[in-house]
């Protein structure tokens, strides 16, 4: 009961005043366990331009539990998993990091920020994190490739 | 709480009974004796103890002669219900033996600082930890349970906490609240919890138990008759027992008893009430639609309000207004006009959509066919493989087919696997073509060389026959050389025999015939 209503109030204050270029909304009305975050390339990014759908899972024992956040969008990126799933799982939002205070608005901050800076000694796909740090002009080219390919149109 | 329209629903009454408060099945044991152990430590109490008749609310004054309202809601969880029949009511009725201030609705703007980082809500029994953070109790123990392999951590900031337990009894992590966070918190503005039932009461929050408990109208306790089982909001308690069916003055519908005052006042169609504005006589039923928008004292907004007039007067006078206000003659066209749009734009929606998914479908399409040339892309290695002998098999045969046997370049990438497999037919008819020269140059060489060969045979054959002749020339001079010499030698002696006569004028006859053919043999050879 107070689960839900936390989540009620985190939803109401996200919507009404969403980050920049972020635009949260619920898949299913009936559900507020499962989000839907449309997530703007930031413009000093190398994922400009694109339009990432993610998808915020939150867990039934939610805020005791961290959420979930998948990118349903592909991206070339160092901490997203590039299978279908499109998962990123760092930081704040491994369990055993996850803290109740945190509030979802801090975990879609920390996504758009992952964007503008990426974090290479985190990742999940080691062979991006590597190329992002040797070869950091050939990662921006298939990243603005990847963007432009797959997250190009709404 | 409103009561059914048909008689036959009172007939399931206990369960059919919409409220806002459910009632657990009497047969619960669990719950029985998790609230009557829960209730046996205050019951202890002596003033708690009423025996017999209802009791009467303590008067409010010696209410507020007790402690902080914090510390009075302990005491207050006990029950106000006549011992040995407490248990079978709290179990019945739903008076809630502690209210659960996350769910209140709170009307004044709560400072950030006293909501709970976990719940969002305005803290509800605050406990501080060593390391200065405040939670709910129940967030606090919650987010500690939830925590793995044993280490209990503050969840805002991961300091060790000690004394923790989950038996509430053991816990020694809490340190004192200050005071005036307590005050603070009590003395939010919050709305009744029966506020849906009708309550329009709301105070302090420090309050709320002791309203609920005490004062509320609203809240269902058991009915006076022991007997009887069901409950009864408080403002119907101090009658004996509602719960039987009676019947309508009016309208003669049998009614429970306990709705009869509710049936009256909103739900007889026979009842008529004079309206508080106008004073004509509405029936009950459509009071409230009246008081909305028929009543002519009511005040009513123009009919264009909504596109910018902001004309309001009673219902009465509206009417001339209406004549003359620009805005509320263009309404009707403007409401049209919106509703238009309005579909249109849900319409716009849906194409949007459409496309959407159809522009979903193409992209996955387009990647298909990606995937699918990366992938014909190793199958038609063989093809060309195959393709391979049979050049190299021309090249052996001619230089001329040398040159096309020149492996065939990198094919470069294609948009799609249809052109991949044009190119392909393409470059295998130039590969036939190739093989067609081939075989043409093979066949001119044979039959040069058949011809050459023919040609140096017939030559020889020429020769010998050249010679044959010689030698039968040669051959035919001995013979008629011997024969003339045998013909001397026989002439003179005997004459010519027959046989030999013949032979002689055979070879004689031959000698001529000769000639020609020596001639024939020497002309051949001056021509070549």
């Amino acid at each position: 009961m107070s689960a839900s209503k936390r989540i009620v109030k985190e939803l109401t204050e996200v919507t009404s005043n969403p980050p920049a270029g972020t635009k949260v909304q619920l898949v299913d009305e009936s559900d507020v366990h499962v989000w839907e975050v449309l997530l703007d390339g930031p413009e000093q990014s190398v994922y400009a331009g694109g339009h990432f759908k993610l998808l915020l899972t939150l867990p039934k024992d939610y805020p005791f539990k961290p959420p979930v956040l998948n990118f349903q969008t592909k991206i070339y990126h160092p901490n997203v998993s590039n299978d279908d799933k499109g998962s990123m799982c760092l930081g704040m939002l491994r369990s055993d990091e996850w803290k109740p205070p945190n509030k979802l608005m801090a975990v879609i901050n920390m996504a758009r920020n992952l964007l503008i800076e990426p974090n290479p000694d985190d990742a999940v796909e080691t062979a991006i994190a590597d190329q992002y740090k040797s070869n950091r002009q050939e990662f921006e080219k298939t990243a603005r490739d990847w963007t432009k390919k797959f997250a190009g149109r709404k | 709480m409103s009561a059914p329209n048909s008689p036959t629903l009172g007939l399931f009454r206990s369960d059919a009974r919409p409220g806002p408060l459910t009632i657990p099945p009497p047969n619960l044991e669990g719950t029985a004796t998790a609230t009557a152990t829960a209730t046996a430590a205050t019951w202890s109490d002596p003033r708690q103890f009423v025996v017999g008749a209802p009791p009467n609310p303590p008067s409010p004054l010696a209410l507020r002669a007790l402690t902080s309202p914090s510390n009075r809601r302990a005491t207050l969880a006990a029950p106000t219900l006549p011992l040995g029949h407490a248990d079978s009511i709290r179990k019945r009725s739903s008076l809630p033996a502690d209210i659960d201030l996350s769910t209140l609705d709170y009307i004044t703007a709560c400072d950030e600082n006293l909501i709970c980082p976990i719940c969002r809500c305005p803290l509800d029994k605050p406990v501080r930890l060593a390391c200065d953070h405040i939670f709910c109790d129940e967030c606090l123990n919650r987010a500690l349970e939830a925590q793995r392999n044993g280490e209990r951590n503050c969840p805002s900031c991961r300091t060790r906490v000690h004394g923790w337990s989950e038996d509430a009894g053991k816990q020694k992590h809490k340190t004192s609240i200050p005071r005036i966070l307590t005050q603070m918190l009590d003395e939010l503005v919050v709305r009744c919890p029966n506020g849906k039932a009708g309550c329009k009461w709301q105070d302090k929050r420090g309050e709320v138990q002791d309203h609920v408990d005490r004062y509320c109208d609203y809240t269902l306790l058991a009915c006076p008759e022991s007997e009887c089982g069901e409950v009864v909001p408080r403002k119907h308690r101090g009658k004996s027992c509602l719960h039987f069916h009676t019947k309508c003055e009016d309208c003669e519908q049998s009614v429970l008893r306990l709705d009869l005052e509710a049936h009256q006042e909103s739900e007889c169609p026979k009842r008529a009430k004079d309206c508080s504005k106008c004073g004509a006589n509405i029936p009950v039923r459509e009071l409230i639609s009246h008081l909305s928008s028929k009543c002519p004292e009511t005040i009513v907004s123009c009919p264009g309000s909504p596109y910018g007039c902001s004309f309001q007067s009673p219902h009465a006078d509206l009417k001339p207004h209406t004549k003359t206000c620009p805005i509320a003659a263009m309404a009707p066209f403007l409401s049209a006009q919106q509703a238009r749009q309005d579909t249109q734009e849900a319409q716009q929606k849906l194409l949007q959509r459409k496309v959407d998914v159809l522009e979903g479908g193409f992209s996955s399409i387009q990647s298909l066919l990606y995937t699918s040339d990366a992938g014909t892309r190793t199958p038609t290695t063989p093809l060309e493989a195959m393709s391979d002998p049979m050049l190299r098999s021309g090249s052996n045969n001619g230089a001329a087919s040398a040159s096309s046997t020149a492996p065939a370049t990198e094919n470069p990438p294609f948009d799609s696997s249809t052109e991949h497999l044009l190119f392909l037919h393409d470059s295998l008819r130039n590969e036939i073509s190739r093989v067609e020269n081939a075989l043409a140059v093979l066949d001119a060489r044979t039959t040069m060389t058949l011809l050459n060969e023919s040609l140096r045979a017939k030559e020889e054959m020429a020769h010998t026959n050249a010679a044959i002749n010689g030698m039968r020339m040669q051959l035919h001079w001995l013979m008629s050389a011997r024969l003339q010499a045998q013909r001397e030698q026989s002439g003179p002696r005997a004459g010519p025999s027959v046989g030999g006569g013949g032979a002689g004028g055979a070879a004689g006859a031959s000698a001529p015939m000769l000639r020609p053919v020596r001639r024939s043999s020497e002309e051949s050879r001056q021509k070549l």
